[in-house]
């Protein structure tokens, strides 16, 4: 399968680097074909700008070649993987930013023009991926309710079809878990996207 | 009593901007002395640096523009957040705020056991006001990620008597002139009962 990996961490060779290492290496081994955004490392914007905005309900909301090919790389896939860390228990600005300049109309909806509607439209995507940490522990994201993983994998979900599947791994108390705990997350994370 | 109002909006000619203009002519009737920061019209960077994540609020490293937020959160009274809902929650850019600003004893301080414990019990009333394009429905599947933040763990910090307020208009982008009138009606009055 075709699978689109968007990673948003800041720090290069941290453990976020290490969990997309595996689970890139892991699609490799599974001879998925790959591609990858590490979006703080090619420098992409969190912000809607201004421009963006104003077209966003025109007939041409993408306005730049950078976007365009996000929408490329999104329409080419099969597989759509995160990774990143969850902070308020939401995604980081970066990956929030993502989703509104990339899933634009047109992209990842359309709105009916007779109801107004909100039509989905990631009709080629099979496998919806989330992998994340979290510093605090599981019980405490369960009590803020985990507003990042009901983005990724709730409203999301909403635009693909009805067979697509969902996949999420967390990784919690990431300040304060073991070595063993990290690398039994990296390995489950491997054998997960290896299984898909 | 000081009331800091965060703005989100890219359009300065936005349905969002006549709801600012709106919480603004109420909190002026009732008194307030205003602090706005107009997220986009500052172009305040959203990101959120490697080197920033485990710092301290306090730290001369910070950036001025943050610690000029971070000054102004610690002195106000009242927070509220005026932005539209996108994907279910706040846009990037204030998404991107609460991360920079919201940092170790500026929200918390982790104590030397470990515990968390609020830095911002200052904080007597906690408002967001919002609209949403799709309906509640739709957005109660989507799990409204956007309530979630502010009501649970931003909330859970704030005074333990103060209070959480949610304005908001949903399905606005199927909405009457009278329905959007009548929201914005409702917000001013809010702000003037604060």
């Amino acid at each position: 399968m075709r699978a689109l990996v968007i990673h948003a961490h800041p720090v290069d060779d941290g453990y976020s680097a290490a969990l997309l290492l595996a689970a890139v290496s892991a699609l490799h081994d599974g001879l998925h074909e790959v591609r990858l955004h590490q979006l703080y490392q090619e420098g992409f914007a969190a912000a809607m700008s201004p421009a963006e905005h104003h077209a966003y309900h025109t007939d041409t909301p993408i306005i730049s070649d950078e976007i365009q090919r996000h929408v490329d790389d999104l329409r080419w896939a099969e597989v759509l993987v995160f990774v990143y860390p969850t902070w308020w228990s939401g995604l980081p600005a970066m990956l929030k930013g993502w989703l509104e300049r990339v899933m634009v109309p047109g992209v990842a909806f359309a709105f009916d023009e007779k109801s107004g509607k909100v039509k989905a439209n990631l009709g080629n995507i099979k496998h919806l991926v989330g992998i994340t940490t979290y510093g605090s522990p599981r019980w405490s994201n369960w009590l803020t309710g985990d507003g990042g993983r009901r983005t990724t994998m709730r409203a999301l979900r909403m635009l693909c079809p009805l067979r697509t599947r969902r996949h999420w791994f967390g990784l919690y108390k990431m300040d304060t878990c073991t070595d063993t705990d990290r690398a039994a997350f990296l390995e489950r994370v491997a054998t997960g996207m290896r299984a898909l | 009593m000081r009331v800091l109002v965060v703005y989100t909006h890219p359009s300065p000619s936005s349905y969002t901007a006549s709801v600012l203009t709106r919480v603004l002519a109420g909190l002026d009737a009732a008194g307030h002395e205003v602090d706005v920061l107009d997220l986009y019209a500052i172009a305040f960077d959203p990101m959120l640096r490697a080197e920033e994540r485990f710092r301290s609020g306090d730290d001369p490293l910070t950036s001025p523009t943050v610690q000029s937020h971070i000054a102004l959160v610690r002195s106000a009274a009242a927070l509220v957040f005026v932005h539209p809902t996108w994907w279910s929650g706040p846009p990037a850019m204030l998404k991107g705020w609460i991360d920079r600003v919201f940092v170790a004893d500026v929200a918390y301080t982790v104590e030397a056991s470990g515990r968390m414990r609020s830095r911002l019990r200052h904080i007597r009333h906690l408002m967001v006001v919002t609209s949403h394009g799709s309906a509640k429905h739709v957005n109660m599947i989507e799990g409204e990620s956007g309530k979630l933040l502010f009501g649970r763990p931003i909330r859970r910090l704030i005074s333990l008597r103060g209070r959480f307020r949610w304005i908001s208009l949903y399905n606005i982008d199927r909405s009457t002139p009278a329905q959007r009138q009548a929201h914005l009606a409702r917000v001013e009055a809010a702000m003037a009962r604060l």
